[in-house]
């Protein structure tokens, strides 16, 4: 009787069958090579952000261009702080890919869990941003 | 020595795993709205700036028409990928809630596809921003 209850429950199970591990497998490809290409970009950015800086630290040094100074050193705090919270945001979707392909692979469990942890963290930070985005695109509709 | 008895024997979802899919399944559905959202607010805004850049000159509308294409083409690709992660998160969540393995295998289906046209855009920007590039800096040497 147990025998056959165990047997019961196991068919209500989620199964990470082969066409899962196929779509886990082929996601975690494709996360990797959209991380690639991110972090590309990010670099570029970081590197605008200094040629910004140090443009801005020149121009702070003359009386006559303070302002345009100014406004350079704050744009490079604002390409540097989004460099690193884009740099966050793809590391969790990076390791999801890591942790899912071992995971598959070794049929690992431990692993395959904690890739979608990266996976809820990757869509949690994202999801915040563009929430953001959107309250004061909001926000700039109203006050125009 | 236990988990690995029951990673040979049994590689099944667990509750871990279901609680972590369901974040996901939340998550994205939230990040698929807000996008729809913005997309909206966009369209509207790019309208309502072309009816007063039609009243003022033919130039600055023509200028409307040129971004108007590209709006298009960013609202096709917005909607294709954000209608693709809402149907994964509600595949995925009502493969969990039904304890249904088709409609879980679906759900991740939809995952896939969804990084899959998300990795193939990347790709194209990130060429065409590179022949962009090269173009400007040739035209730049004459």
């Amino acid at each position: 009787m147990d025998l056959l209850e165990e047997d019961i429950l196991s068919d209500h199970e989620l199964k990470i069958d082969e066409e899962i591990s196929g779509y886990l497998i082929e996601t975690s490809k494709w996360a990797k090579i959209i991380v690639k290409i991110i972090y590309i970009v990010l670099v570029v950015l970081i590197l605008l952000s200094f040629y910004f800086g140090f443009a801005g630290l020149a121009a702070i040094a003359t009386p006559i261009y303070k302002i345009i100074g100014k406004g350079s050193l704050i744009i490079t705090a604002f390409l540097i702080t989004i460099a690193i919270v884009g740099f966050v945001a793809f590391y969790f979707l990076l390791n999801f890919s890591r942790r899912i392909s071992e995971g598959v692979k070794l049929k690992n469990i431990r692993s395959i869990n904690q890739g979608l942890k990266s996976l809820k963290a990757h869509f949690t930070i994202i999801g915040i941003i563009l929430g953001g985005k959107l309250l004061f695109t909001i926000y700039q509709m109203v006050v125009k | 020595m236990e988990d690995k008895q029951q990673s040979i024997f049994k590689f099944a979802f667990d509750e871990t795993s279901k609680e972590h899919i369901k974040g996901i399944s939340q998550w994205a559905s939230i990040n698929a709205i807000v996008s729809l959202v913005a997309l909206g607010i966009n369209i509207i805004q790019f309208v309502m700036a072309s009816g007063s850049a039609y009243r003022s000159s033919s130039f600055n509308f023509a200028m409307r028409s040129e971004n108007g294409t590209s709006l298009f083409i960013q609202t096709a690709i917005s909607i294709l990928m954000n209608v693709t992660l809402f149907t994964a998160s509600t595949k995925l969540k009502k493969g969990l809630e039904a304890t249904n393995q088709g409609m879980l295998g679906q759900g991740f289906l939809n995952l896939r596809n969804y990084y899959k046209i998300y990795g193939i855009v990347l790709i194209v920007v990130l060429v065409l921003g590179i022949l962009g590039i090269l173009l400007v800096s040739s035209f730049r040497r004459y």
